[in-house]
């Protein structure tokens, strides 16, 4: 005989009751008896005990058949165990609750972690399927609004003025035929631009739709043509593989994955912001790879110093003269891994020639010392 | 005064207590029975720890689990007049839940897109239309997530349930919103009232239906007295900042005055939010009745404010642990390094963390501790110390009246619950 409390889960009142097993623990039938009234309130087949869930000093037990509120509560300790010893049926259901839970947990886990290996082993794969679907002209538009944000943030509060905006300056000539030099045998939906202007941040990067930017702090680091080249052959890969359209597509992509995981879809919470942060920059990692390899051949390819790209980086690393050079560094990182990738890329490949004529290196060297400077940056949309 | 406290001692078996009590005085027609909560934290910080364990490698599942694992113990361990809540949802319910809401998520996550590709100029004000459309979902999903808690909770073997429209909900929500900030807060006395009164007016326990007699008076004088005072600390302090730059003093020491009235501006604030959020919930707790029952609680601020204290002075230890632990985990680095023949100097070091897979995996692992161990503190301090007190702080008045009440209703669909995870909408 068990005691303990019955609640028949129509009316919200509980009676105390005892509870008898006739038969068989297995197949048998435990019947449910008020004590006040002697009155059989429920006959419960054994087999279909199921208990429910509750603190651990409290035992509620309910049947598959009965009605869904119906509880038989025990609650003193010889009771329960009275109870577990005579419903065998209770720890088969427990192990096969455990058992369908597992399952269950590892069928969604095993889904989900399908669904972050084709993210993260497809975005590289299909970010540039997407982003090749994607009509260039969008880039080209996207690209000139990012120009304007980027120009004025770069020329602090005004647009970067452009070192020479005249297209048929010798320096401007001299760097357009080395981009077409790089470029031979390559199609692209959109020109490649360089723009080299004046700020005071080193750094160079391309953005959406073909422009590349080459700042004046950075060009005063760069001390031969060969790295003014790598440099400049970097970002062409960037502009080639479209990367900056596709970092727009894997970031996109990014928000989701990581709003999965951490159950915060709005992407707003600062858990949701620095999971974004981490991943977004192991992805534009691999796009630096990329960019790098493009680089290295088009060194190989018209016999200049690949390596120089790594010594410029390498300079600047160790040149500690402040955050002007950080914004390079952080956008460029010279990470060990990175430096013996471009080693390995320009392995046998002889230094014949430089990328750019001495003459030629001199204006390009001195284009942003001269005082025909201009605030126009439209100006160099004519060039190429 | 005696039922009160035979009651609270929950082993004694519930129904003999109550016939205890009434032969023992055949007088007493109207009982009152006390809420109580009888977890304790240490296993509960065995649930979270292995909760959060176990969410590394399902990469975040098992959170439906450690939810569910959750509400079991909360819901478990309330105990109200001999029986405790029951919580009869499962994880998958809230996992298929989760999903029905990412699909809501999906399009806006298109539009926002090519939002983003295609305007860019826009992205801006996509934003700024975006935030306000999130509040107003949130205050959807979270009538929604209320109506799958309850209709999820057994006690005494009957179901409540929430009827209403969640739309209707979110919309006086969002209008009151805007009404409390356009009158500097002056409205939110309105805003609690309207939205209490169609919260409670809309639950059921049962077949019976959940009366609000709270006013706006109800609250008024806790609410207005202290804005009043807040009104006037940030009314002095800002002219002590005047006067002292009219007096010409020096800027050093103006600057000081600033940061000292900011503080003590600071101070008085939070202050003056426990105070009125806990009269807040205590009035209109207790204006709560069920048919002939009635709740009566008073939720204690001091108590809160201990509870935030205790809470920032774990988070600090936390965190200098959590410094003093990664420290060491450079350090480390840095020996192996000299191991490996490097000079183990910071600029190796600088270089190492550099090496990009290395950096990535020391960087979630930082970033997972820090998350798990936020989570952990807030879940353990902030949240069981709110439900218990509110609990204990709780009587139900005539609690026999309930004895009538007979089941009705049925588990609430699932989508509501999984957008109010999906939009962050914090609830137990």
């Amino acid at each position: 005989m068990i005691s303990g409390y019955f609640l028949d889960g129509e009316w919200a009142r509980s009676r105390d009751v005892t509870a008898h097993l006739t038969g068989s623990p297995e197949d048998g039938t435990w019947t449910i008896i008020d004590k006040a009234s002697g009155a059989h309130l429920a006959h419960w087949p054994a087999v279909e005990l199921v208990r429910k869930p509750a603190r651990r000093d409290v035992m509620r037990l309910s049947t598959t058949s009965a009605p869904l509120g119906a509880r038989l509560v025990l609650f003193e300790d010889e009771d329960i165990a009275e109870a577990l010893r005579l419903m065998p049926a209770l720890e088969r259901q427990k192990r096969r609750q455990r058992g369908k839970q597992a399952g269950l947990l590892a069928g969604s886990t095993a889904l989900l972690a399908g669904v972050v290996a084709a993210y993260v082993w497809g975005i590289p794969l299909s970010a540039g399927p997407i982003t090749a679907v994607m009509p260039s002209e969008w880039e080209t538009e996207l690209g000139r609004t990012v120009a304007t944000q980027i120009e004025q943030a770069l020329g602090d509060g005004e647009r970067m003025p452009a070192c020479n905006i005249a297209p048929q300056a010798a320096a401007n000539l001299a760097i357009a035929r080395f981009v077409d030099r790089v470029l031979e045998g390559q199609t692209l939906p959109f020109p490649v631009e360089v723009k080299v202007g004046r700020s005071e941040i080193a750094n160079a990067f391309a953005i959406p739709g073909g422009r590349i930017y080459y700042t004046s702090a950075l060009l005063d680091e760069t001390e031969n043509s060969d790295e003014f080249a790598g440099v400049i052959a970097h970002e062409i890969g960037h502009v080639v593989h479209r990367h900056a359209m596709q970092n727009i597509v894997t970031a996109a992509g990014t928000g989701l994955i990581i709003g999965f995981i951490l159950g915060d879809m709005t992407g707003l919470s600062v858990a949701g912001g620095l999971g974004t942060m981490i991943i977004d920059a192991h992805n534009s990692r691999q796009a630096e790879t990329e960019a790098d390899v493009f680089a290295a051949e088009a060194a190989k390819r018209l016999g200049y110093d690949p390596l120089a790209l790594a010594t410029l980086l390498q300079r600047i690393a160790e040149d500690d003269s402040g955050a002007a050079v950080l914004a390079l560094l952080s956008s460029h990182p010279l990470t060990v891994e990175r430096e013996q990738n471009l080693k390995r890329l320009s392995a046998d490949a002889p230094v014949t020639s430089t990328a750019f004529s001495d003459v030629e290196w001199q204006t390009v060297k001195t284009m942003c010392r001269s005082r025909n400077i201009s605030g126009g940056a439209d100006a160099s949309d004519s060039r190429r | 005064m005696t039922e009160d406290t035979a009651s609270s001692v929950w082993r004694v078996p519930p129904v003999a207590q109550r016939h205890m009590f009434v032969d023992d005085a055949p007088m007493a027609r109207v009982r009152t029975a006390r809420v109580n909560f009888v977890g304790k934290r240490r296993p509960f910080l065995g649930i979270l720890l292995s909760g959060l364990m176990l969410l590394v490698p399902t990469l975040g599942i098992y959170r439906f689990w450690l939810v569910t694992r959750k509400r079991h113990f909360y819901w478990g361990h309330t105990d109200i007049d001999g029986d405790a809540l029951e919580y009869t949802g499962t994880p998958v319910q809230l996992l298929v839940g989760f999903l029905m809401a990412v699909m809501i998520f999906l399009p806006i996550y298109i539009a926002l897109f090519y939002v983003t590709v295609r305007l860019p100029d826009l992205s801006g004000q996509a934003y700024l239309v975006l935030l306000p459309l999130f509040w107003f979902f949130m205050g959807y999903a979270g009538y929604r997530s209320r109506r799958f808690r309850l209709s999820r909770t057994l006690w005494r073997g009957v179901r409540f349930q929430q009827s209403g429209n969640a739309w209707v909900y979110a919309f006086k929500r969002f209008m009151w919103t805007l009404a409390t900030i356009a009158t500097l807060g002056l409205a939110y006395p309105f805003m609690a009232k309207s939205l209490w009164a169609y919260r409670v007016g809309n639950t059921w326990y049962g077949n019976r239906r959940f009366s609000f007699t709270g006013r706006v008076r109800t609250i008024a004088w806790p609410f207005y007295g202290t804005y009043g005072l807040v009104a006037a600390v940030l009314a002095l302090s800002a002219w002590q900042v005047f006067q002292f730059d009219a007096d010409g003093g020096d800027p050093d020491s103006s600057l000081a005055a600033i940061v000292w009235l900011s503080l003590l501006v600071a101070i008085v604030g939070y202050l003056a939010w426990i105070f009125v959020t806990t009269r807040i919930d205590s009035r209109f707790f207790s204006s709560i009745g069920i048919g002939d029952a009635g709740l009566n609680v008073r939720i204690s601020a001091v108590a809160i404010v201990l509870q935030h204290l205790t809470y920032v002075v774990l988070l600090g230890i936390a965190a200098a642990v959590f410094v003093v632990v990664g420290l060491m985990v450079l350090g480390g680095m840095t020996a192996g390094l000299e191991m490996i023949g490097g000079a183990g100097t910071s600029e190796d070091l600088a270089r190492f963390m550099h090496m990009g897979s290395s950096t990535f995996i020391v960087l979630i692992a930082f970033y997972l501790g820090f998350l798990g161990l936020w989570n952990l503190l807030s879940e353990l301090v902030l949240a069981v110390g709110y439900w218990k007190i509110a609990a204990r702080g709780a009587q139900i008045t005539n609690i026999d009246a309930l004895d009538t009440v007979r089941a009705a209703g049925t588990e609430s669909p699932l989508a509501g619950e999984g957008l109010a995870d999906a939009l962050n909408v914090g609830a137990y």
